[in-house]
């Protein structure tokens, strides 16, 4: 995967900045969650608006296509409305918990054998094809930016080796023994980058994790 | 006795990434069955768990239909059938339920904000109170309480997608009052207040869409609170 250049909306502010942008942000997502335990589906609507847009470039980004990603996203979202109370807040953020369930799933779809076969199809045409319904623009609100500049720092300060790992695992959605094989690497050392990889990134998006 | 957490380290690092093969899983169902109850293992399997998932925020946001909240909620029986048009009333409801939600953002913003510096100053009768919220952005509010004929003046905004524009709002005794929409001039704005502000209030600036809403529908991205002003 290649990263997308830094966001230059966020470039130039100060880390204190940052952090007061992403704290506001966590906050509110807590309240929303809150509401949801309460069905509001006002609140649900916020969620969704605010963080569809990443689940779906996750989502597609792991199965590659935007008719299956589309179902992924549904399906998390459903998830959060159905059970609300599977967020822990003393286990970290709303986002974080949210776009883990759209992995565990994307990656699960992934590894089925029929996704690889529409992969391995779809790779041989265009891989992002657009989608005539999809005409809006992305609104994010304003601290998203932020969030995007902390974890890009995050991850291109990881040394390459490590780095990529990580992105096939996570972003590719392969599994360790497979990433060995692709690579042509001993499996110990992939693993030995993933912890190295992850202990990093956890240590450079602590500060600002919320 | 201190237990060696490297094995169980490195699997967490791995299943929060959703990396591990089959026979990895056994083996970390094993290391936490050695582990038991493991306060070293909860803070790393949060830690990489947190740094996983916020992943994904590495990625270029893909746009996704509003439409598809409410199909969503009726999948899982939450609203009635869809209805081709939404009618007045329902959407005023809306707004308000929008705006009481807006508030306690709003408040949160005020009290999170409350670390930052909010530059207010006073010219003889007349106030001003500076805007705090986002770098590199100069926004204040020249106004006499209770007093009709405020200015808002500021620079450095960032321009907005097609169809968005700024809104003020004053946030009154519980309720989010509309004070202007406005766009920046090249990152330039002045603009007269439609409203007469009171000195308790606070005034917060969201992004909304052209058609400036009654109730705010986002979160704050600049605010100010004029209670601190004397």
């Amino acid at each position: 995967m290649e990263l997308a250049a830094i966001d230059p909306t966020v470039q130039g502010r100060s880390r204190s900045e940052l952090m007061a942008a992403i704290d506001l942000s966590s906050a509110r997502d807590r309240e929303l969650i809150r509401n949801i335990t309460g069905k509001d589906p006002e609140a649900f609507r916020w969620l969704y608006r605010r963080y569809a847009p990443t689940a779906r470039a996750l989502a597609q980004g792991v199965v590659r296509q935007p008719g299956l990603a589309e179902d992924i996203v549904q399906e998390a979202f459903l998830a959060v409305w159905k059970h609300p109370e599977a967020y822990d807040p003393g286990r970290g953020s709303v986002r974080s918990w949210l776009m883990s369930l759209v992995h565990h799933r994307a990656v699960d779809l992934v590894r089925r054998e029929e996704a690889q076969r529409r992969r391995a199809e779809e790779a041989t045409s265009d891989p992002h094809p657009g989608d005539p319904d999809l005409a809006q623009t992305v609104a994010e609100d304003l601290d998203l930016p932020a969030e995007r500049l902390a974890v890009r720092t995050a991850l291109v300060a990881i040394p390459p080796e490590q780095r990529q790992v990580i992105e096939l695992m996570y972003f590719g959605g392969l599994s360790q023994s497979k990433i060995a094989e692709k690579l042509a690497l001993p499996l110990g050392t992939v693993k030995s980058r993933t912890l190295l990889g992850m202990r990093r990134l956890r240590s450079a998006l602590g500060g600002i994790e919320r | 006795v201190t237990r060696d957490h490297s094995l169980i380290e490195e699997l967490l690092a791995v299943e929060a990434l959703d990396g591990l093969d089959s026979g990895d899983r056994e083996a970390l169902d094993r290391e936490r069955g050695t582990h038991g109850e493991c306060m070293e293992c909860e803070r790393l399997e949060m830690g990489f768990a947190e740094a996983a998932g916020r992943l994904g925020f590495a990625l270029d946001p893909v746009p996704a239909r509003d439409a598809t909240a409410d199909e969503i909620l009726r999948k899982a029986g939450a609203l009635g059938p869809a209805h081709p048009l939404t009618s007045v009333r329902t959407h005023e409801r809306r707004e308000r339920a929008q705006g009481r939600a807006m508030l306690a953002a709003a408040v949160a913003v005020v009290v999170l904000l409350g670390g930052i510096a909010i530059r207010t100053a006073t010219h003889g009768g007349e106030l001003t109170a500076a805007f705090s919220g986002q770098a590199n952005v100069h926004l204040a509010m020249t106004y006499t309480p209770g007093e009709s004929g405020g200015e808002l003046d500021g620079s450095g905004l960032r321009d907005l997608p097609a169809g968005r524009v700024y809104e003020l709002w004053a946030i009154r005794t519980g309720s989010p009052i509309r004070a202007t929409c406005f766009s920046p001039n090249k990152g330039d704005v002045r603009v007269k207040l439609g409203i007469a502000v009171q000195a308790g209030d606070v005034m917060a600036v969201t992004v909304e869409s052209a058609s400036c809403p009654t109730a705010p529908t986002t979160t704050p991205v600049l605010s100010a609170d004029l209670s601190k002003i004397s």
